[in-house]
Formats: structure tokens, C-alpha cells, sequence
């Protein structure tokens, strides 16, 4: 934030609950059409064949593992270089690059994600047959729901300082517990995706 | 505003999950026409593969296709038994308890690996030309397994209908190859266990009527 005066405009509390609006109502339509989908949608148990994983025993689950690895790797990224951004790391000055490294991160995670959740979505569905999968498809929700308020919600001067440490916070745990939900079972089950 | 990057990220995802939705359609609506063909194919009774008309020989009927297997067993700990039928590259899975629990799985069966869901369970694993390799879910609880490849009279029973005198039922009987038969039978949506199969005839006894039950994966 900036040391100007005053904002230009409006009180400033009001300003920020209408700024958030769009983005919120968003959001919540993304997280609700993808669960609704997930329920009213038959899974069909089969979906493009994301990458080539065929000499594992197990090829679109190695495949969906791996790339969702990949992801909260990024997502580690994500977080540890907001903290320098915002100068919360001790000791650490922001370097001038730090948020375009925080931008690709976030996209090649983000870009990481899609492909995994399309899957579940279309060859499984919203699952709640057990503890597991119903956290699991509740969380696949909340984090691209998430996800689009955060990216939306960055677009406009005036938000609260609250906003992106709430949603960056929120769309990271969402998406190491959607990877903690499934990849431990993998990992338990055939060992290493590769 | 200018700040366009968030957008174009947004946008960049939803195309790419867009196309991925499409190629997933394409690729379920690829599949599901083989199984209706081969569903078509075995709806017919079966009266005579090759005899009688020289037809036959013209089909364009693919050569490999080859005689479904079942696979049948324990769960790791004894608490269930899992039963697999792979026709082709689809599968059905049935899991029971032989009390009350029985879950109905389906999906692919492609490169030796399952997939198999269903509304109250899944089941992810292997499989080669002796036995298939997994887990499976079903209402709440998770079992690891390994199901050996059997033959007749060894495999999945299953019945469906609506009997003399109006009752719904359904059932399912594995039966393993030392001949134990773990089964849940549902009559009227209420599930126990199942009644003995005499595997001979095929017939079972349910509330006083005598049903015969099939083995499931022969001809379709």
C-alpha cells in the first residue's frame, strides 16, 4: 500500500465489500456448477488419456499423481515467494523478479491442476462413498472456487490487506489436501508414479 | 482496470479444460459405442456363432475379441470377497461382505489397469493373464486384494427380477474356487444373506419361489 492520504473515493469499507462482490459471487458459482456437474453427471470411468504413463501398472492414475505433485510443488513455490514478496522472510529483500516468479508459478500449477480435475470430473464425479472421497470432491470445489475469487479479486485497487493472504491461503490448502487425499493412497498402493 | 495476467490465466485454464472436456467426450462416446455393439451382439442369444449361414465371415466383427475372464477372491484380511469379469476392455467388479454390504463397480479395463466406479464404491488396480491387483471401496470401507483368474463353475451369480408373487430381488453369489460362496441377496431393498446356490442347476430358493441365477460373463 501506498502512503497517499485518503482514497479518492467512498468510505473505504464499503468500497472493499462491494469491490469483493463480483468476485465472490463468482467464485461460488465456479465451486457449485463444478460440484453439480460432479453429482448430476454419470461418471463414465473413462476420459482422455493425459500422458504417457503406459508402462505403469496403474497409467491414468501415475499420470493424474504426477501432475498433481507437480502442482503443490508449485504451490510451495506460490507461498514461499509471496512470503519474500509481502517481506515476511527475515533478512530476504524482495528481489525485482520475485513477482514474475510468483505469477508463472501460480499459472503452471494452476495449468498443472486442470487437466486432474477434468478427469475426476468427468470419468468419476462428486463421490461421497466415504470420508475420503467426499473431502476430496468438496475440496476439488472450494479450490478452483477459490482460485477464480482470488484471480478475479487481484484485478481491483482497494481490496483489504485481508484478501490474498485469505484466498492464496485457502486455494494452497485446498490443494494440498485434495494431493494428501489421493497421491498417499497412490504412493501407499503402487509406490513411485514412474 | 489494466490488469489483465489474472484473466488471461483464468481464461487459459477454462480453454484448456474445455478441450479436455471435448476429447473426453469423444473418448467415452468412442467407447460406449463398442459396448453397444458388443452388447447388440450378445443380446442375440447366441443361437449359432458359426453354423448354418455363411454370414458370419463378412461381419466386421474383430478377430482378437476374446472370451470375458473372471477373477475372484478374498480382500487382504478376509473381510469381503471381490469379483472381476474383464470383457474385452470393459469390467465389472462386484464386492460383498456376504452380510449385508454389496457394491456394483464398472468401467475400463485398458492396458492392464482398472478403473472401476460406481455410486457407493471404486476400485483402482491391475490385472494380467492370473490374477488382479487393488483396492477397492465400498460404503465406507476400503479393502487391498489380489483375485486369481477362475474358471466354470468358480465365478460371479447374479439375479435381478421381480419374482411370483411381486418381490423385488437381486442378488449376488461369488463363488470361490474351494467352493465357499460369499452372496448378498435383497429382497424389497432389504439385504442379507444369500441362500445357498446349488451351482448344478443354477437354481436358488428366494421366499419360497425357485429362481434360476446366471454366471455372469459368458456371452455378455
Amino acid at each position: 500500500m501506498s502512503t497517499e492520504t485518503q482514497p479518492p473515493v467512498a468510505p473505504p469499507e464499503t468500497r472493499a465489500w462491494q469491490l469483493m462482490l463480483v468476485p465472490l459471487l463468482v467464485g461460488s458459482l465456479v465451486a457449485l456448477t463444478l460440484g453439480v456437474y460432479g453429482s448430476l453427471h454419470e461418471g463414465t470411468g473413462v476420459a482422455v488419456n493425459i500422458a504417457g504413463f503406459t508402462n505403469h501398472a496403474a497409467p491414468t492414475s501415475a499420470a493424474k499423481v504426477t501432475l498433481t505433485t507437480g502442482a503443490v510443488l508449485f504451490a510451495v513455490l506460490q507461498l514461499l515467494s509471496s512470503l519474500v514478496m509481502y517481506g515476511k522472510v527475515p533478512g530476504v529483500a524482495a528481489p525485482s523478479w520475485i513477482g514474475g516468479a510468483h505469477r508463472w508459478s501460480g499459472r503452471i500449477a494452476f495449468l498443472l491442476a486442470v487437466p486432474v480435475a477434468v478427469h475426476c470430473l468427468y470419468a468419476a464425479g462428486f463421490a461421497t462413498f466415504n470420508t475420503r472421497v467426499f473431502v476430496h470432491s468438496l475440496l476439488g470445489c472450494l479450490f478452483f472456487g477459490a482460485f477464480v475469487v482470488k484471480m478475479l479479486g487481484l484485478r481491483k485497487d482497494g481490496m483489504p490487506g485481508w484478501f490474498l493472504p485469505l484466498f492464496g491461503g485457502v486455494v494452497f490448502t485446498g490443494l494440498v489436501g485434495l494431493w494428501w487425499t489421493t497421491a498417499i493412497r497412490f504412493f501407499s498402493t503402487f509406490g513411485s508414479p514412474f | 482496470m489494466t490488469r489483465k495476467g489474472p484473466l488471461l490465466t483464468l481464461l487459459g485454464g477454462g480453454v484448456l479444460a474445455a478441450g479436455l472436456l471435448v476429447a473426453s467426450i469423444n473418448a467415452a462416446s468412442g467407447q460406449r459405442d463398442d459396448a453397444e455393439q458388443d452388447l447388440a451382439g450378445a443380446g442375440q442369444e447366441t443361437p449359432s456363432p458359426a453354423a448354418e449361414s455363411p454370414e458370419p465371415e463378412e461381419s466386421p466383427e474383430p478377430a482378437e475379441d476374446s472370451e470375458p475372464v473372471t477373477y475372484v477372491g478374498w480382500v487382504d484380511g478376509g473381510g469381503a470377497s471381490v469379483a472381476i469379469i474383464i470383457d474385452g476392455d470393459e469390467a465389472t467388479a462386484y464386492v460383498c461382505d456376504g452380510v449385508t454390504v454389496e457394491v456394483w463397480l464398472n468401467g475400463p479395463a485398458i492396458n492392464g489397469e482398472l478403473v472401476l466406479t460406481g455410486d457407493d464404491g471404486e476400485l483402482i488396480g491391475s490385472y494380467d493373464d492370473t490374477e488382479a491387483t487393488g483396492r477397492t471401496a465400498a460404503l465406507g470401507r476400503e479393502w487391498t486384494f489380489t483375485v486369481e483368474e477362475v474358471a466354470p463353475p468358480e465365478g460371479l451369480y447374479a439375479f435381478a427380477d421381480t419374482i411370483v408373487g411381486g418381490a423385488e430381488v437381486d442378488g449376488g453369489w461369488i463363488v470361490l474356487p474351494d467352493g465357499t460362496q460369499i452372496g448378498v441377496l435383497t429382497v424389497d431393498g432389504e439385504s442379507g444373506p444369500a441362500p445357498e446356490l446349488d451351482l448344478a442347476t443354477g437354481q436358488v430358493e428366494v421366499e419360497g419361489t425357485t429362481v434360476t441365477v446366471e454366471r455372469r460373463g459368458v456371452g455378455g
